[in-house]
């Protein structure tokens, strides 16, 4: 019984205590959301501590049985990636209560990352593919809204893009849950599995799956449906980007992985073929576009996309090596992206730009900020001995495990050009003396808040770097249950 | 116990910016050169026979990532190398820096690049050697850039990191490939059994990789550009990295791996060709430099030729010689950098035209550069001659009278650049604008003074326990035993014959340096074929395609992003008609009644106005239309809850619409005609796609467990009569949860929009 309690809270604390703040001050509502913040962080790590051990539990909401009702699972995938989340957002909101405006604070800000943050566990957990829907329109009602506050004309163009994307990506999810509901008769996605294994492959049936795969393609910003990402993730404050890069995207990868593995277990060749071709343009035109940019929040941005490329290549593998890779993935890249985006978050709050041209002088002026931001830039470019590294290397050995030697030239290529764009990053921003030409103002001092949550995030990926094992072991366990099926199966449907 | 003290290194490296900044710049360098000479007599101490393994800890025992290292007599050389002369630079650099606001970081970057370097040579385990390899690249693109706010210095830190980074990739697969064929990461087990390939391909493509790695980070030709520019870094560090220790990992790795593949058909010819390449550019380009260290660093690249020469040469002396000259080179080469450090600092200069006289000023100094620069030269007695009379007997022996004659002309050219690099900083007549700021202070002179006088030493008296440990390293590295004897005389030879030569040869060489220089000066047109102007061109280049890609896909229009999103759904749908198993597409159609085909008839108008007209509000009415149709469609078959909803929205739509079109500006169409044509083909193909899965779907109707339990349930279980009802609020109410949070959320953003009303007034 305590386990299913434990299951929904991920939902409910972060959902109650936004409802209940709402109306309130936002002094209020800071408080609130960083109590809900540690609530939130507290239930997704007892959920880890359950699923680590590598039993896969549910619970069917309202006593429903399966597949009547909605049902909630928790496997290791689903934990890890629900803990990780957790502390990214934890440590970016503490950034923001000192590096967003008080003017967008006081915009129902924080009770709109409660609601992101609910809408994205509600992603992470359910069991159900229409609800898997509802909370992608929560998500997308709750980004659209944080990406818009303040509404600068440059956030009011972004986001009509980013809304009008998301919304043909919508229509194509609703399709293709209305085609598995009319062949399969049913929207459980463990009875579906059981279904899909059990029918023929079908028109209707895998135009479906790829529909579902072509709207989670788009949420997850892959090559060449990204167009959207570019185009408004640099128009919000940096917090704002890091929290959506850390989990916006992320949760389109996840469904993608989620619903993938359950319902093509052994995908046809072609497809998977495709996927891995789809990784390598991503990989390529995501860094491509980032050497092209100067303004560090632009410059990252492209970045998110880039990195998804990887994500997607352990996912097209299809093997316990590429997923264990891709998971492990996930953590490091969510980790070190945000790290990267508060980075330009206080450059934002106390240089007052995040234009490469005009800043320089930091390496002298913000030691830590240095620190911080090599860290997270040598991370990403998957230097070691830090998290990217180890990501890397699982991927390495997964795509020569399974003899994918173009994508290999791909994933190792895109390395390097990252570690080019990275280092424009710390030889323009922090290396470079400041131009006497720069309209940035003279730096204040760095708020502690901020400190913290910035080196925070960056000493993680030094952690994640040291203490590799246990991580890669617990992504390894989640890889195999994500191939197997069967004690997630087992767990929603009962039986043997 | 070392693989500990290699861990410690990194531990004392993040101490170091404490350490100078409380216990001063004095006393705290000094503490922290602690570290080094500690090494140094550990590795003194150590007993490297026979070639053992010692692991400390597992790190990431899933990759088999294991800290342990492989103690034989080529890594304890190495580690002694490296650990001895990074004692003498950090003492040099706290004079050399003493008043650098980033003194803490350079001590950082320095002593951690150590633990990293001592990581590479020591590490027995493949992965830990790759993870001090980056490590090693890490720092140095750290140190080259330390003197940041300097363009030029960021630059070549760049391209000394991109240069080796691309061969630290290749190093990775090279290792990973190692592994995949031998089932283990461990050095020591991989080189120390007989081995069959099974794949021939596997062991060449292991090769190339190798040599890619070791070439990019020995600087040999074509990758030797990044060397000179990487003379950016402070004295101390070229001294350092780019001379003594880390320019001669890529030599390490390749003489570690002799073993294993010198009976390759391509291992020998293109360590040979490779070298020897490199060991005439580097000479040749020497010559015509005014820098002082550009000189020494043009004849650092030549030197590291030589030594992949010879392990090209193959033949057991040839590989002593290389340990000898590996040697013999770090000690006269790391002091000829200190003695163009200690120059630059006390006269602000580092220019041999602008430089003289010098001897008269600090004869003590001028004594040990003289020395050194002898040593490079290769007279006797001195240790560079023992090394180069090895040499060429090694070349001799193997019957290569091409190699050995390119060799001499080689040595000969370095002769030449000993002369420039010492001789006239020193001898010639002294300058008059020449401002000699102080004398240097002892700890700068102490450290080539060591070396100096270590170069004389050994080249008289080669201590017994000396010439063991190098003739151990020949042994590991020719894998088979291999004899060494250290002495200045062998008696009347053709080798001492073409020494005494050699030296004639530079003697011209250096007479002739206008003659150099003007060849110099005519050749410049021709840099843009050089390897340089190849990676600044891929830079370039890189950028261009970067920006050209970035305006084609990235081109801020929503339009072209929906035609990209729309044309990958059909794709799909295409894609989907490829993976089909069974029939391809059955059909379910169905009649008409008149009452639908009517209906039918009035969506199609509907959608017919909407297209065609080019009034706004007509639109509107246009897609009304179309959306009462689709509710009479409810009406029809057994909705109407839906059909109500469906009408209020189209209500409400079309009136929010008329409300928000009286404030828009008039409406134009902007598009051509072709774009016209495009997006309505992309439309129709999109509509198509939906219309042929719908009627798939048809085709095969599933019976849904769903529906029944539902209506049975409804009333006895949950209470309720209307089944949709307690499907919203009962079966399936956390959708409904979900769509009222939505419903709250698009409520809060239209209060954020209002409250920003007043901005756009």
């Amino acid at each position: 019984m305590t386990r299913q309690v434990i299951l929904v809270l991920p939902i409910l604390v972060p959902l109650a205590a936004a409802v209940f703040s709402v109306a309130a001050s936002f002094v209020v509502q800071r408080r609130v959301a960083l109590v809900a913040l540690t609530g939130h962080l507290l239930a997704s790590a007892l959920l880890f501590a359950l699923v680590a051990s590598g039993e896969v539990f549910a619970v069917q909401l309202a006593a429903w049985p399966a597949p009547f009702g909605i049902t909630f699972v928790a496997d290791t995938f689903s934990g890890l990636l629900l803990v990780s989340m957790s502390v990214i957002t934890w440590l970016v909101m503490l950034h923001s209560t000192a590096s967003v405006p008080r003017e967008i604070q006081r915009l129902a800000f924080f009770p709109l990352v409660l609601v992101l943050l609910a809408g994205v566990s509600g992603a992470v957990l359910t069991g159900d593919l229409f609800n898997l829907y509802v909370w992608f329109e929560v998500l997308l009602m709750a980004s659209f809204v944080l990406l818009t506050l303040g509404a600068e004309r440059a956030q009011l163009e972004g986001g009509l893009k980013y809304v009008a994307l998301n919304l043909i990506a919508s229509a194509f999810f609703l399709t293709g849950v209305g085609l598995l509901y009319g062949t399969t008769g049913t929207l459980n996605l463990a009875d579906l599995s059981r279904q899909m294994s059990d029918l023929p492959l079908s028109f209707p049936r895998i135009a479906a799956v790829l529909l579902l795969l072509l709207s989670f393609g788009i949420k997850a910003a892959v090559f060449p449906l990204f167009g959207w990402l570019p185009a408004s993730y640099h128009t919000p404050p940096a917090a704002v980007a890091a929290l959506f890069s850390a989990l916006l995207t992320k949760v389109g990868v996840y469904s993608m992985i989620r619903v993938g593995t359950l319902l093509l277990p052994q995908p046809p060749e072609t497809l998977t073929n495709a996927l891995l071709a789809v990784a390598a343009l991503t990989m390529i035109t995501g860094v491509l576009g980032a050497v092209a940019q100067t303004e560090m929040k632009r410059l990252l941005s492209f970045h998110i996309v880039s990195q998804i490329g990887y994500l997607v290549l352990g996912f097209a593998l299809y093997s316990v090596a590429g997923l264990t890779g891709a998971i492990y993935f996930f953590v490091h890249v969510s980790v070190a992206k945000a790290a990267l985006f508060l980075v330009a978050g206080e450059f934002e709050r106390r240089w007052q730009t995040t234009e490469l041209t005009q800043l320089g002088g930091s390496y002298r002026d913000a030691p830590m900020l240095a620190a911080a931001c090599f860290a997270g830039a040598m991370g990403l470019a998957g230097l070691p001995p830090l998290s990217g590294f180890f990501a890397k290397l699982q991927l390495v050995v997964a795509t020569v495990e399974a003899r994918a030697f173009l994508s290999l030239v791909a994933a190792l290529s895109v390395s390097m050009l990252t570690l080019f764009s990275m280092c424009k990053i710390w030889a323009e921003a922090f290396w470079k003396a400041l131009p006497t030409t720069s309209t940035s103002v003279a730096p204040e001092e760095s708020p502690r808040a901020m400190r913290f949550a910035t080196v925070g995030l960056a000493s993680i990926t030094l952690l994640l770097g040291a203490f590799a094992e246990p991580v890669l072991l617990v992504a390894e366990q989640a890889a195999e249950q994500l191939l197997d099926r069967r004690a997630y199966l087992q767990a929603v449907l009962g039986g043997p | 116990m070392l693989a500990v003290t290699v861990a410690f290194g990194f531990v004392v490296a993040l101490l170091a910016p404490w350490c100078v900044r409380h216990v001063g710049t004095v006393w705290g360098p000094r503490l922290l050169a602690a570290y080094p000479l500690s090494v140094f007599f550990l590795t003194l101490a150590t007993d490297y026979e026979p070639a053992r393994v010692q692991s400390a800890f597992d790190w990431v025992p899933r990759f088999g990532l294991r800290w342990s290292v492989l103690v034989d007599g080529w890594s304890i050389l190495f580690a002694a190398l490296i650990s001895g002369i990074g004692a003498l630079v950090v003492l040099y650099g706290a004079a050399y820096l003493r008043h650098h606001e980033h003194l803490g970081r350079f001590y950082l970057y320095l002593i951690g690049f150590m633990a990293a370097m001592l990581g590479v040579v020591l590490a027995s385990n493949l992965l830990l050697l790759f993870v001090c390899w980056e490590l090693t690249s890490i720092f140095s693109y750290l140190l080259i850039g330390f003197d940041h706010e300097d363009a030029k210095s960021r630059k070549s830190a760049l391209q000394a990191l991109l240069t080796t980074g691309v061969g630290g990739l290749a190093l990775v697969v090279a290792f990973v490939l190692l592994r995949a064929e031998f089932g283990t990461w461990e050095l020591g087990e991989i080189l120390g059994r007989p081995f069959e390939w099974s794949n021939p391909g596997l062991e060449l493509g292991t090769i190339v990789l190798l040599l890619a790695a070791a070439f990019t980070k020995s600087a040999q030709f074509p990758f030797h550009f990044w060397l000179p520019s990487a003379m950016a870094a402070p004295t101390p560090v070229s001294a350092y990295l780019h001379s003594a220790t880390m320019v001669k990992a890529g030599v390490f790795l390749l003489a570690r791996f002799h073993p294993l593949f010198h009976e390759h058909w391509l291992w020998q010819p293109a360590l040979l060709v490779g070298g020897g390449a490199t060991m005439f550019v580097g000479a040749a380009l020497a010559l015509p430099q005014r820098d002082l260290k550009l000189l020494l660093a043009y004849s650092t690249v030549s030197a590291l030729g030589t030594l992949v020469f010879l392990l090209g040469v193959g033949n057991s002396e040839a590989m002593a010689a290389c340990v000898v000259f590996l040697v013999a080179h770090a000690l006269y080469k790391g002091g000829l950098f200190f003695f163009a450090g200690i120059v630059d600092h006390e006269t602000g200069t580092r220019d041999i035209e602008e430089l003289g006289g010098l001897a008269r000023q600090w004869p003590a100094l001028a004594t040990v550069a003289s020395v050194l620069a002898l040593s490079m030269a290769g007279v006797m007695p001195l240790f560079g001659f023992v090394a180069k009379e090895l040499a060429y007997e090694a070349v001799f022996h193997a019957t290569l009278p091409v190699a050995l004659a390119w060799l001499v002309v080689c040595s000969g050219l370095q002769v030449a650049v000993a002369g420039f690099a010492v001789g006239r900083p020193l001898f010639s007549r002294p300058r008059a604008t020449l401002a000699i700021h102080h004398a240097p202070e002892w700890e700068l002179v102490v450290g080539p003074a060591l070396l100096a006088g270590l170069s004389v030493l050994i080249g008289l008296w080669p201590a017994e326990g000396f010439s063991h440990l190098l003739a151990a390293a020949a042994t590991n590295i020719a894998g088979q035993s291999t004899e060494l004897k250290l002495g200045v005389w062998h008696g009347w030879t053709p080798v001492l014959a073409l020494s005494f030569g050699t030296v004639l040869l530079g003697v011209v060489v250096f007479a002739l340096r206008p003659l150099w220089c003007g060849m110099a000066e005519r050749a410049t047109g021709w840099k843009f074929v050089g390897p340089a102007s190849l990676y600044e061109a891929s830079v370039a280049g890189l950028a261009r395609l970067a920006a050209w890609q970035t305006r084609t896909l990235q081109t801020g229009k929503l339009r072209q992003y929906q035609v990209l999103v729309l044309s990958t759904a059909v794709a799909s749908v295409l894609l989907a008609l490829a993976l089909t198993e069974g029939d391809l597409l059955r059909f379910g159609w169905k009649a008409f009644s008149p009452t639908e085909g009517a209906v039918i008839v009035a969506m199609l108008a509907g959608m017919a106005i909407t297209i065609g007209t080019s009034s706004r509000l007509t639109a509107i009415a246009g897609l009304g239309v179309t959306g009462y149709a689709v509710g009479i469609f409810f009406l029809m078959f057994g909705a109407p809850d839906l059909a109500m909803t469906q009408f209020a929205i189209e209500t409400l739509t079309v009136v929010l619409f008329v409300l928000v079109l009286y404030r828009l500006p008039r409406f134009e169409s902007r598009s051509t005609a072709a774009t016209r044509v495009r997006d309505f083909a992309l439309a129709t193909a999109v509509g198509a796609s939906v219309g042929i899965l719908v009627l798939a779907l048809l085709a095969d109707p599933t019976p849904s467990a769903l529906a029944p339990y539902f209506l049975a349930q409804s009333e006895p279980a949950a209470h309720g009569r209307n089944v949709v009802n307690v499907i919203l609020v009962d079966f399936r109410s956390l959708d409904t949860l979900g769509e009222i949070t939505v419903l709250g959320l698009a409520a809060v953003g239209v209060g954020t929009l209002m409250a920003m009303w007043g901005k756009y007034r």
